[in-house]
């Protein structure tokens, strides 16, 4: 596991350097059938996938992916433990009813 | 495709937001049954479990096959995510990204598949400001319901009749159009702009952009490793 949350990291610093700066294709019909200009900007910490104070650079780029991998990530880890924490149960006991189901 | 606010009406968001709830709801329920297995009180007695923490007919707990689906759920969010984040140049200067919801489907079933590429969509909109928050219903149907849960189905019959990788291409292809036809329909439905014009404008560009879905589709599937499963 901790080798494909390498590659994501990976990915992500990559995105950072490489990735087209172009608008993408909902943006791109927007400007040109002219209704990007109803788009409310939102604020966020992290807008454009940068990181605010180090600026539109594509280390800030790649450090804001960095920090957005880890967060969709632990949004599942955190779920993990505390539901592996609700089981009373040791789980073997679990299993073997799951095996037994089948 | 990340919708911003401003471009749906109130009515169609709040519509788009209780039906991205619903299936939200839905998947949660599917996923959550098969992760976990109840154990009756009578097991739970012998275990040697705290009597004052029964309930019902006993516990849900998690089984060790729901400890690595879900553990896996945050593996494929954290790819996707990142894989997003690469823009490639289509044309013109218009470019492109990965949806990621037939990779995810493809990898966890189209319920948990659903549940990710919504996380994911959830901390774009949150943390980057990619996607509107009043908007993120929209957001959700589009590539995760329509993009990843419905995408799965098209996967899941091709692949009776033809090599499953065909399936899985077509699949990818397909999510992306679909995907970007309901974004028209709905951008269409705020009445600011005719649904007739967005529409042609969003699949032509949107059907070149599938096929770079499906090619790095494939990439990552098989970068990510064979073990595939559903449910």
């Amino acid at each position: 596991m901790k080798k494909r949350i390498l590659v994501a990291v990976i990915i992500a610093v990559l995105a950072g350097f490489f990735a087209s700066r172009y608008p993408d294709g909902l943006d791109k019909v927007s400007g040109m059938l002219g209704f990007s200009g109803l788009a409310k900007e939102n604020g966020a910490v992290m807008k454009d996938y940068t990181i605010s104070f180090i600026g539109q650079t594509p280390i800030s780029s790649a450090i804001a992916g960095i920090i957005g991998v880890f967060i969709v990530f632990g949004v599942f880890e955190v779920i993990y433990l505390m539901l592996r924490k609700k089981a009373v149960v040791p789980s073997e006991v679990a299993t073997s009813r799951k095996t037994r189901a089948k | 495709m990340h919708i911003p606010d401003g471009f749906l009406g109130p009515k169609t968001s709040m519509s788009l937001l209780g039906a991205a709830v619903g299936v939200l709801g839905y998947c949660l329920s599917k996923v959550l049954s098969a992760i976990t297995v109840l154990v009756p009180n009578s097991v739970l007695a012998t275990a040697g479990a705290n009597a004052t923490k029964m309930y019902n007919n006993g516990q849900l707990a998690l089984t060790k096959f729901g400890s690595e689906k879900i553990r896996k759920m945050g593996v494929v969010a954290a790819w996707i995510f990142a894989a997003q984040m690469f823009n490639f140049p289509i044309s013109n200067g218009t470019s492109g990204h990965l949806l990621g919801g037939v990779f995810a489907a493809v990898l966890l079933g189209p319920f948990a598949g659903t549940i990710v590429i919504s996380v994911v969509l959830l901390a774009q909109s949150i943390f980057f400001a990619d996607g509107g928050v009043l908007a993120i219903g929209a957001n959700i149907i589009n590539m995760g319901f329509v993009g990843c849960l419905l995408s799965y189905y098209v996967y899941d019959y091709l692949k009776k009749f033809i090599n499953e990788n065909v399936a899985i291409a077509i699949a990818a292809w397909f999510s992306v159009v679909a995907a970007a036809f309901a974004c028209s329909v709905e951008i269409g439905m705020a009445g600011k702009i005719s649904a007739g014009t967005v529409t042609k404008a969003m699949l032509s560009v949107h059907a070149v952009i599938g096929i770079v879905e499906a090619a790095i589709t494939l990439l990552l599937l098989k970068i990510f490793g064979k073990n595939k499963e559903v449910e």
